[in-house]
């Protein structure tokens, strides 16, 4: 015993011998504040290393650093930072330095938020694009889903309509599905959530639906990952077919703590209005309308001449200039073991067309301890409540067909009841301004975690999760309205609940041999059950309009109420294994098997593999010559599956569905009958996707090019296929056919100017060529009917999204053009000349309907360019889409010839016996209805500048004298110009949202805004 | 390394402790499985039958009997045309025969009556299991499944001849192909089915019940059945046994009374479309409703304040002159006068069969009933019989005159051949039904001559001597199109194409 105490002893003399003399050694001490380079502030955090030793520190929050070296001078030291240019300073004195950090837009070294983990850019094999997040926050979008339009490639973006808070459609490299959802996943602090906007909405109400993640704040995002190829995909199994996209909110940081203020307010005005006929216009084409069916003129020359005084033009009507405001409160701050985010945010949205509008508060609570040396736990609580005034569907189109020569007011001061011709419109402004469509949606995504460290690199971390989201809807229309006079009021309320639980039981482990092989392994369980139940109720023939949808019950007539119920369970067993030998090589292998309560119970669980490898040619020592050229060359190549399961709960059950039929005693009994066949064996969509990809970063990174190609085909679709009706069903849902989607994405990062006037470009350029190769065995085509019929059809070798009708060529211009059989009885000079294609002198469906376009582009782009001098900074965006079609059905209607409505100001120059050379075809009461042809379908190509963005950061010595760390202003553009052909309000629209296989329909949708706001950014 | 199993254990019991059921339990709706078991459930599995007749619950289209019908065949007739708010070109070219096989209306009837038919098969397969409950009214309700399969497959055996027979429930995905079966065959079991339920479902029912299908409704399909098989003989003893029965039915002595809502499911009806007032079929012709009133009511309605319709369902222009001017079904069957848009009254008659004075604000609470069968139709089938089997003896001139003298017309011109008496007896059935979907199985059905009289009858609207009017440009069109392919419709182009084993028939 006493001889260890001796050896102890002697150890310890010997050490502070050793100590003594280091100390005996010259030591330096070196001082700086690292700043943004474009924003000026200083970065706190950020990890400053002396180079070749393990000496460092971090800055502090005023962005200053001190580090104590005893290496001789100059001395080199290391600067990096998340999501910043790593940078090496050498100090040839000890004068303090500012260093300044620039921002990096391609974070080619930043880590990246991957399934269950994250991993260094450098390392990743798979195909994954990284969101500037900075861009979305000052864009003023209601939801950062909008805010990535143009950001990455491979993603196409595309607002429904431009209604407040509105929905929103995500295509990752091209539409998979047919049946199933199209939308990728999105995974919100590790919480898996499909962007169902059915779940935000219990359909009281009509109108145009709102994105269910409108709800998480864009501010409070720290940063946005898009995984895409199925490499990057294969983790989330049957759900990961669609892309993921991973959106992480922001996090406390050690250090002093800060207040921030984030706010702007900005005025929204439409961005363009439709040309419609004027008053005057109107009433000459209503005559002509008249004469064509002879009948007297409606209006003689002396009310024609005075209706040049008395146009109403109902846009103008509906249209405001609206502002829109946010203003955001966050706390950050924390110590080595605890760390903080807490905000508060507000956003008011009024919407262009009067009484529409959208609001939302949300609050946030990021917090991670650590327990102790192995035990870290953590909590994320996202919540918001909103509401919203959303447009009564019809509203748009009664806007635009409403004639010009019906007033908004009539004599009394009353509002004008409606249209006094045979069709007969309703008052669209006594729509929006009396009637309650109305949503509110709260919502709550929790989380919480224990991780704990077994081993070194050995972790087991345990997530239970909730996503709960409530929706009420009121909707009452009074008896004052068109729409309700007859029924004497209308009211309907609705609510739905969703609850979602998840469990995620994972296991890591890390570890490096040698520094040569190095390997990092994820096992784990996953359970998510989900749960909806919805209720509605309607009355109607109320005795005044006072209580409205509150008070149901005093409706004489109650209509019947409805209720549901659905629930859905997914298991999970996921394994991933990431290698790389010297940071060279790389390779991962994952696999995920999930069992889904939503397939057959023959085939509910599904097995997603996937395989990929890198190969980072630059660390290669045969490249090191060219260093100074090529400083980043890595190419990736990966395949594997991934799976759809993104149907309705409950669809491989045979079910009864109530049928009721009247008794004797003038009530119904309720029948019940099945009404479906079960199909057991009903299995997810596989998609096997392989990609290829190079990394390339030239003159130190000063170009940064990513270049990916892809190849995706997506088999067993989940079809409702037509099966022989004598079976009592006109359809099963089976696992038949199959898509492809191919493509290529370029990246393009680069830094044109370098030092105190800086310019920087960012580029994106996404193509998809989609196919669908096969449906169910002899169906060629399936045309999709409803009641408004868009020529949406699914075709076999077409893309999804095309469109089938009739073609068109001018009009008929004398009467040997006329077919013996018309399309239309009574056809004359005139009329719109349909193609007879087949040549048989008749026009028919079965023979002359053709392909007339379809909604995919031919690219997306985006085009950024920031410039920064001194405090000053300015980012001009364009997004741009081109080689779509749009079927604009709201011009179909607005091309009704019949004289009963309003029509498109082209019609002015209308067929008559005395302008024969028109462009439109005569006025008509023979044809009510349109049939869907080539009139209808238009480029959709566009370029918009959509966003202008100047900022200024505050010089450092002037925050201080006004005692605040940072304080930013901007003003920000946005939408400000589009170039399109389009004639309706919009090309970026999308009517039937999340509907696959009616993409590229516009059935009026609310038009978009351009917006002009100024912002103001303070951190204390 | 016991730290490491810890930790397992941690994860593993995490995973195991609410192992995920993936059994699905949908709350809202009902699996097979668990139903049929009780009484009650066997009451809802034959009514969801009885829904069928008049309700579509999937997509836009019209229910069998709640216009379908009239749509799909009764343009075709020489009774009616599309009105000028009818403007679905797959309507107006069934109107003009000019339709082809993929017509949206054909696939409706066709898949409509498959429906139903497999919520029969549903019923008559699955209820005599269940064991709860009064087995004597289970039973009775297997054999009102069963006399709607009978007259589904009479509809689906006369419109297209071979039709596949399918007498049990689809449970699953496999052999969903099913042939056509022989005509003769779908009509044994056609005629099996309604002779059991003629057999042993009640003669009469009380209240609630009064909708249900009684063994005289079997026995009229029945004679209706023998009559278009021509099986004379047959077609008498079902008359007889209607009448010695003891149903009591009985002509209404006021032909309107067979379309009031005082009088439902009693006298003169047999067996009903039942419909309620209850605002559900507006414009649809889907629900609990009758769409017919408002369908063929006109656009600015009749007089002031009554209900606007849809002018869709429209007579042609030679029917009205059928009619004599003392005839009294007349003015039920016909409004002759309505509004123009300038609320002035001007002559355009228009169907008013189905009027329902309760409901003249607002059409869509129209709740009278449409009849299937009803009893004047049983004594003009007894005419009929006895002509083609004796001659025009008493029997068969008592039967016609019951049936005309009830309109107020005289008895009918003694001393006519048969051949003559035929020509009166459909003419007169031409009158007593219009709008009732019967002209059309009249019309396609090959009678006593020996032909059916679909072709001249189409002809004879461009015969002024028949009251055809030659310039009107619907008679033009069917008087001209008629051929025999149309005694048959076509199958829709979709079931062959879903059905390799269909064939089509001849001419489509």
């Amino acid at each position: 015993m006493k001889k260890t105490v001796k050896v102890a002893l002697l150890l310890w003399v010997i050490l502070l011998g050793v100590a003594n003399q280091t100390q005996a050694q010259t030591s330096s001490k070196l001082r700086g504040t690292i700043l943004d380079e474009r924003t000026k502030q200083p970065l706190i955090g950020v990890t400053i290393r002396v180079k070749g030793t393990a000496t460092g520190t971090v800055s502090d929050i005023d962005g200053k650093f001190e580090v104590t070296t005893k290496q001789e001078l100059p001395v080199s030291l290391i600067v990096s930072f998340l999501g910043y240019k790593t940078q090496e300073i050498e100090f040839y004195e000890t004068e303090p330095v500012d260093v300044f950090l620039t921002e990096d837009a391609n974070l080619v070294n930043a880590v990246v938020v991957i399934g269950y983990g994250t991993q260094k850019r450098e390392e990743l094999t798979g195909s994954i694009s990284s969101i500037p997040v900075a861009a979305i926050k000052e864009s003023g979008s209601t939801s950062f889903v909008i805010g990535l339009q143009g950001l990455a490639t491979g993603v196409q973006v595309t607002q429904s309509s431009g209604s407040p808070g509105g929905s929103v459609s995500v295509r990752i490299r091209g539409g998979n599905s047919i049946t199933g959802g199209n939308e990728p996943l999105y995974v919100i602090d590790g919480f898996p959530v499909y962007n169902d906007n059915n779940a935000a909405s219990a359909g009281a109400i009509s109108g145009p639906s709102i994105n269910a993640l409108s709800s998480i704040n864009p501010a409070d995002i720290e940063s946005i990952d898009i995984l895409k190829d199925a490499s990057a995909t294969a983790i989330y199994g049957s759900r990961g077919a669609n892309g993921v996209i991973i959106v992480t909110t922001k996090k406390g940081k050690a250090g002093k703590g800060t207040v921030t203020y984030d706010g702007w307010y900005g005025v929204q005005s439409v961005s363009k209005k439709i040309d419609l006929l004027n008053a005057q216009e109107w009433g000459i084409y209503k005559n002509d309308a008249y004469a064509n069916s002879s009948k007297s003129p409606y209006y003689s020359d002396s009310e024609i001449a005075a209706l040049a005084n008395t146009s109403t033009d109902w846009q103008d009507e509906a249209f405001r200039s609206a502002a829109v405001q946010s203003h955001q409160l966050g706390f950050n701050g924390g110590n080595e073991s605890t760390k903080y985010s807490i905000s508060l945010g507000y956003f008011d949205q009024d919407g262009i067309i009067i009484n529409t509008d959208y609001k939302r508060i949300t609050g946030r609570v990021n917090l991670t301890s650590k327990v102790n040396e192995r035990l870290n736990v953590g909590l994320n609580l996202n919540g918001s409540v909103s509401t919203s005034n959303v447009i009564p569907s019809g509203t748009i189109l009664s806007l635009l067909t409403i004639p010009p020569t019906v007033s908004v007011y009539d004599a009394d001061g009353n509002y004008t009841f409606k249209s006094p011709y045979e069709s007969a419109v309703a008052n669209p402004i006594a729509t929006l301004n009396e009637t309650t469509n109305e949503t509110k949606i709260n919502r709550l995504l929790a989380n919480t975690y224990g991780e704990y460290q077994i081993i070194p690199g050995l972790k087991a971390k345990i997530l239970l999760g909730a996503d709960i989201l409530d929706n009420k809807q009121n909707y009452y229309s009074p008896s004052t309205l068109f729409e309700s006079n007859a029924v004497n009021g209308s009211a309907s309320v609705g609510s739905k609940f969703t609850n979602n639980w998840l469990n995620e039981n994972t296991l890591t482990y890390t570890k490096s041999f040698d520094k040569i092989h190095n390997i990092d392994v994820l096992a784990g369980y996953t359970q998510q059950h989900s749960k909806t139940e919805g209720v509605i109720a309607n009355a109607a023939n109320f005795t005044n309009n006072i209580v409205e949808y509150n008070d149901l019950g005093s409706g004489s007539t109650l209509q019947k109420p409805s209720s549901s119920y659905s629930n859905w369970d997914l298991a999970s067993y996921l394994g991933r294994v990431n290698y790389n030998y010297l940071q060279k090589y790389f390779a991962t292998v994952s696999l995920r098997a999930d069992g889904s309560s939503r397939l057959g119970e023959n085939n509910q669980w599904g097995y997603f593999p996937s395989a990929s490898v890198a190969w980072q040619i630059s660390k290669e020592s045969f490249l090191s010559d060219l260093k100074g050229t090529i400083s980043n060359l890595k190419l990736r190549l990966s395949a594997g599956q991934t799976g759809n399961q993104e149907i309705d709960p409950y669809q491989s059950l045979s079910l009864l569905t109530s049928y009721s039929y009247p008794n004797g005693s003038n009530t119904t009994i309720t029948g019940y009958a099945p009404s479906r066949i079960a199909n057991p064996d009903l299995k997810w969509e596989t998609t096997t996707q392989y990609d290829a990809g190079i990394d390339l970063g030239l003159y130190e990174e000063r170009i940064k090019l990513v270049v990916d190609a892809y190849y995706k085909k997506t088999d067993d679709l989940l079809l409702s296929v037509p099966v022989p009706v004598t079976s009592g069903y006109a359809t099963s849902l089976q696992n038949i056919g199959s898509v492809e989607n191919k493509g290529f994405e370029i990246g393009l990062n680069t830094e044109n100017i370098k030092g105190k006037f800086r310019w920087t470009t960012d580029l994106t350029y996404s193509q998809n060529r989609n196919k669908v190769l096969s449906l169910s065995s002899g169906v060629d085509k399936i045309l999709v009917s409803s009641e408004i019929a868009t020529g949406s059809v699914i075709k076999v070798g077409q893309p999804l999204g095309s469109f089938w009708g009739y073609k068109t060529d001018g009009l008929i211009r004398s009467a040997d053009q006329i077919p013996s059989t018309p399309l239309l009885a009574n056809t004359k000079v005139g009329d719109v000349n349909y193609v007879d294609l087949n040549n048989d002198d008749k026009i028919t469906a079965a023979n002359d309907q053709t392909l007339i376009g379809n909604a995919q582009p031919k690219f997306v782009a985006g085009f950024t360019n920031n410039f920064s001098y001194a405090n000053f900074d300015l980012s001009v965006f364009f997004t741009a889409t081109y080689g779509n079609k749009i079927y604009s059905y709201v011009i179909q209607q607005l091309m009704v010839p019949t004289g009963y409505q309003n029509v498109i100001g082209g019609f002015a120059d209308h067929y008559t016996a005395e302008n024969t050379d028109a462009k439109y075809q005569r006025p008509n009461e023979n044809i009510t209805t349109n049939a869907v042809s080539d009139l209808y379908v238009f480029d959709g190509s566009f370029i918009r500048l959509k966003s202008i963005t100047l900022g200024y950061t505050l010089p450092k010595s002037v925050a201080a004298k006004l005692k605040v760390d940072n304080v930013r202003f901007y003003v920000t553009g946005q939408n400000l110009i589009t170039w399109s052909d389009y004639p309706g309000y919009d090309p970026e629209v999308n009517s039937y949202d999340q509907v696959s296989s009616r993409q590229g329909v516009d059935t009026g949708a609310y038009p978009s805004a351009k917006s002009v706001a100024g912002g103001l950014s303070i951190t204390f | 390394m016991r730290k490491l199993i810890y930790a397992t254990l941690v994860v593993a019991s995490g995973a195991f402790a609410s192992c995920t059921d993936l059994n699905e339990e949908p709350k809202s709706n009902i699996a097979s499985d668990s139903f049929y078991q009780t009484q009650s459930d066997a009451v809802s599995a034959v009514q969801s039958v009885y829904s069928d007749l008049t309700h579509n619950t999937s997509g836009d289209h019209a229910s069998i009997y709640n216009r379908l019908l009239v749509l799909a065949v009764g343009m075709m007739t020489d009774d009616n045309i599309p009105g000028p708010r009818a403007t679905n070109p797959d309507v107006r070219s069934i109107a003009a025969l000019t339709q082809t096989s993929t017509n949206t209306r054909y696939y409706e009837l066709w898949r409509q009556h498959y429906e139903a038919i497999n919520r029969a098969n549903a019923a008559i397969d699955r209820l005599p299991a269940i064991t709860s409950g009064d087995a004597a009214v289970i039973e009775r309700l297997v054999l009102e499944a069963k006399f709607l399969r009978g007259l589904l497959y009479y509809n689906l055996v006369r419109l297209w001849g071979d039709v596949p027979l399918i007498v049990h429930e689809t449970t699953s995905l496999n052999n969903l192909e099913v042939a056509r079966t022989p005509a003769d065959e779908v009509y044994a079991q056609i005629i099996q089915d309604l002779t059991e339920a003629a057999n042993g479902l009640p003669a009469k029912y009380t209240g609630a019940d009064a909708f249900r299908a009684t063994s005289g409704a079997a026995n009229a399909v029945l004679q209706s059945v023998y009559i278009t098989r021509r099986e004379w003989a047959k077609a008498i003893t079902q008359y007889e046994t209607i009448e010695n029965g003891g149903y009591g039915y009985y002509l209404f002595p006021n032909y309107g009374d067979n379309f009031s809502t005082a009088k439902e499911n009693i006298g003169e009806h047999i067996f009903d479309a039942n419909y309620i007032a209850d605002g559900s079929a507006f414009g649809g012709g889907k629900g609990n409703a009758n769409i017919l009133s408002y369908i063929s009511a006109p656009v600015n309605g009749f007089f002031v304040g009554s209900g606007v319709g849809g002018d869709a369902d429209a007579p042609i222009a030679p029917l009205r002159k059928q009619f004599k001017s003392y005839d009294k079904r007349a003015a039920v069957t016909f409004n002759d006068s309505v509004l123009n848009t300038s609320k002035v009254k001007v002559y355009d008659p228009h169907f008013y069969k189905y009027w329902d004075n309760a409901a003249s604000t607002n059409l869509a609470n129209n709740g009278v009933n449409a009849p299937i069968i009803r009893y004047a139709e049983v004594v003009l089938y007894y005419a009929e019989a006895q002509n083609e089997l004796n001659g025009p003896n008493t029997e068969a001139y008592a039967a016609i005159n019951r049936v005309r003298n009830r309109a107020g017309l005289p008895d009918l011109t003694a001393g006519l051949t048969k051949d003559q008496f035929r020509d009166s007896l459909f003419q007169e059935r031409r009158l007593e039904f219009v709008f009732e979907q019967i002209r059309w199985f009249d019309l396609i059905r090959t009678n006593g001559s020996g032909k059916p009289l679909l072709t001249q009858a189409l002809k004879d609207l461009v015969d002024t001597n028949k009251g055809g009017v030659p310039t009107d440009t619907w008679c033009i069109a069917k008087s001209t199109n008629v051929s025999d392919k149309f005694l048959l419709l076509p199958i829709p182009q979709s079931e062959i194409d879903a059905n390799s084993k269909l064939t089509q028939n001849t001419g489509w």
